[in-house]
């Protein structure tokens, strides 16, 4: 027998034994999401497929599809469809004249201060997604990640690359280290002035990653990463408001009929940078813990705790039930302001914004996972969560799903 | 099904490409020093065969969430050494049996699995660490020494292989779903991987 067809039988046998390795899995997972006091829902469906080709090559699809509906709350005219034509020709004037004086987009005009009110605007959207990505084990088995990702909603596009390195760094596999890096581009579609245009804005993000992972003992692993983001265009919320005050006459007194309703306006670049903390251990072969901290900290002043604890029971075989809680401690970004204060007016001019997740909050998630192996081919996921934020934002989602592998 | 018949593919075909790659390695010998089929299998009994504990681990894993193989495999060091001491001296003593009886042994090249072996025939023994690895890894020397009481070997990690050990746990399409909310409902975000997609929610 000659070398070739030794070779050939050896690639056979390689290609079984990958084979008889290798594990398909799709799966299929819904989740339902609502606002307390009826505000916004959410239905997301997403369907992902795992394909193991060997052992040196995975690629991981996924299709996305989620709907929104409900309400959001942000400033507005009162009763501003029931103004004459006159009355409506004065507020364009004064939009106008307003406008020339500020760089700020501005939307709208009422003659006193007072007919601004917080109300819900009501929205509907679509998103669909798609994701890709390839992973390839090198000799050593250390992997590479290359990522593709597109959505799309009707007011926002997204596209994205990424690529991350995972390096083992000793014979045992204990330590390994991960270089991750993506890029996103994206694009909006910004209201004009007086909500009588839209635009299109672009963003970019960068994203940069690394890690250590490191074995600690056969029942548990240590993982520390660091993180930096760059964010880069418009990263304002066209769709929230602010009143910023303008001194039309200029008599360098802000009078009550000198208060615009205006667009809320962030800074055009945010870095961010922040690192992660997690431990798991097994603690017995029916209990695992997980827990991380993680720091954020960035350029518009905000910075971030998180804290989280998971503990997974398997309490019959295959039958696992995950409590988790998760902590997390927000400071607020330099040209926040609470819409609530007494006096919740900007300048004419500057960065400003009333979205209170840019603000001083703590929330509460509190979670329940359970996972069930009903055979050796399918598993069935539930998940409830409880959310919750100290300034009276709270929130509720459950998910259900179902794995096959093949 | 189809996992069971890739199990059944992968196995006739290991069992058929052992079969003809030792018939091929006998005759590839002179004349006066070949070897009879079972002398054959005895000597590839005692080749190492790394990857032998790790093919335990996957195959459990292929058919089950979680498993108890760790309470039937060792974890321990001196266990595992003491087993691999057995089984050597095991081997060891059956060929000398069979040179001494002159071929006549009965029944003991069963007690060795020469499949695997055979697989590894002409393989050499996979580079364990890249160069850059090695390089990198002596800037972290020191967690060694703080940290790290004895160094886990590769059959001790039937638990850390568990999904459950895994970052994103049992379930991992939950953390995707609930990293989507998180980044709309708060101001922060990082840490948790760099794929993925944008999304105007934020």
């Amino acid at each position: 027998m000659n070398k070739k067809i030794k070779i050939s039988l050896l690639s056979c046998t390689a290609i079984g034994s990958g084979l008889a390795h290798a594990e398909q899995v799709l799966s299929l997972h819904q989740m339902q999401y609502q606002e307390d006091d009826d505000r916004i829902k959410v239905a997301d469906t997403s369907l992902a497929l795992k394909l193991d080709f060997g052992v040196d090559y995975s690629l991981d699809l996924s299709l996305g599809y989620d709907s929104v509906t409900g309400a959001s709350p942000t400033w507005q005219i009162a009763n501003s469809g029931q103004i004459s034509a006159n009355e409506a020709l004065f507020r364009q004037n004064e939009l106008e004249q307003g406008q020339a004086m500020t760089e700020e987009t501005l939307l709208g005009y009422a003659h006193d201060v007072s007919q601004y009110q917080i109300q819900r605007v009501p929205l509907e959207d679509t998103r669909k997604s798609a994701a890709a990505a390839l992973t390839i084990r090198d000799v050593y088995r250390n992997e590479w990640v290359l990522g593709l990702a597109h959505s799309e909603e009707d007011d926002y596009k997204s596209s994205s690359v990424s690529a991350s390195y995972l390096l083992f760094l000793d014979k045992g596999k204990n330590r390994s280290v991960n270089i991750g890096f993506a890029y996103l581009n994206d694009k909006t579609l910004v209201f004009g002035t007086g909500y009588q245009s839209r635009t299109e804005e672009k963003i970019q993000v960068i994203n940069f990653e690394t890690g250590l992972t490191q074995v600690l003992s056969p029942t548990s692993v240590f993982d520390v990463k660091l993180f930096f983001n760059h964010d880069n265009g418009y990263l304002s919320n066209h769709y929230l408001t602010i009143l910023r005050g303008i001194d039309i006459n200029e008599d360098d007194v802000i009078t009550d009929d000198e208060y615009f309703l205006a667009s809320d306006s962030r800074p055009d670049v945010r870095n961010g940078f922040g690192t992660k903390l997690s431990y798991s251990t097994q603690f017995w072969p029916w209990l695992t813990g997980q827990f991380s901290y993680r720091y954020y900290q960035d350029s518009w002043s905000i910075n971030s705790h998180t804290a989280s604890a998971s503990l997974s029971f398997e309490i019959f075989d295959g039958v696992f039930i995950t409590p988790e809680y998760i902590r997390y401690q927000q400071g607020q970004a330099e040209f926040y302001l609470n819409p609530n204060v007494k006096e919740p007016y900007f300048t004419a001019s500057g960065d400003g914004s009333n979205d209170t997740r840019l603000g001083d909050f703590s929330a509460d998630t509190y979670g329940l996972i359970i996972s069930y192996q009903v055979t050796s081919d399918w598993q069935l996921d539930l998940a409830v969560n409880r959310y919750q934020q100290s300034n009276q934002f709270a929130a509720s989602w459950a998910v259900m799903g179902v794995n096959y592998r093949f | 099904m189809k996992s069971h018949i890739n199990l059944l593919i992968s196995a006739v075909v290991l069992v058929f490409s052992g079969q003809v790659i030792a018939a091929e390695k006998l005759t590839l010998l002179p004349a006066d020093k070949q070897m009879s089929s079972e002398e054959f299998s005895y000597a590839l009994a005692q080749e190492p065969n790394p990857g032998t504990s790790n093919a335990r681990v996957v195959k459990k894993y292929k058919t089950k969430g979680r498993t108890s193989a760790t309470s039937k495999y060792p974890a321990t060091d001196e266990h595992t050494e003491q087993g691999r001491e057995q089984g050597k001296s095991l081997t060891t003593i059956t060929l000398a049996e069979k040179k001494n009886n002159a071929g006549n042994s009965v029944g003991s090249a069963k007690q060795v699995k020469p499949l695997l072996a055979l697989v590894a025939i002409d393989q050499k023994p996979p580079p364990s660490v890249s160069p850059a690895g090695q390089w990198l890894n002596k800037g972290f020397t020191w967690i060694d020494d703080w940290f790290i009481d004895k160094e886990v070997k590769p059959w001790q990690k039937a638990k850390l292989a568990e999904p459950v050990m895994s970052p994103a746990g049992v379930a991992p399409v939950m953390k995707k779903f609930a990293s989507k909310i998180y980044i709309s409902k708060a101001a922060t975000f990082g840490g948790d991987g760099i794929a993925g997609g944008g999304c105007g929610c934020k």
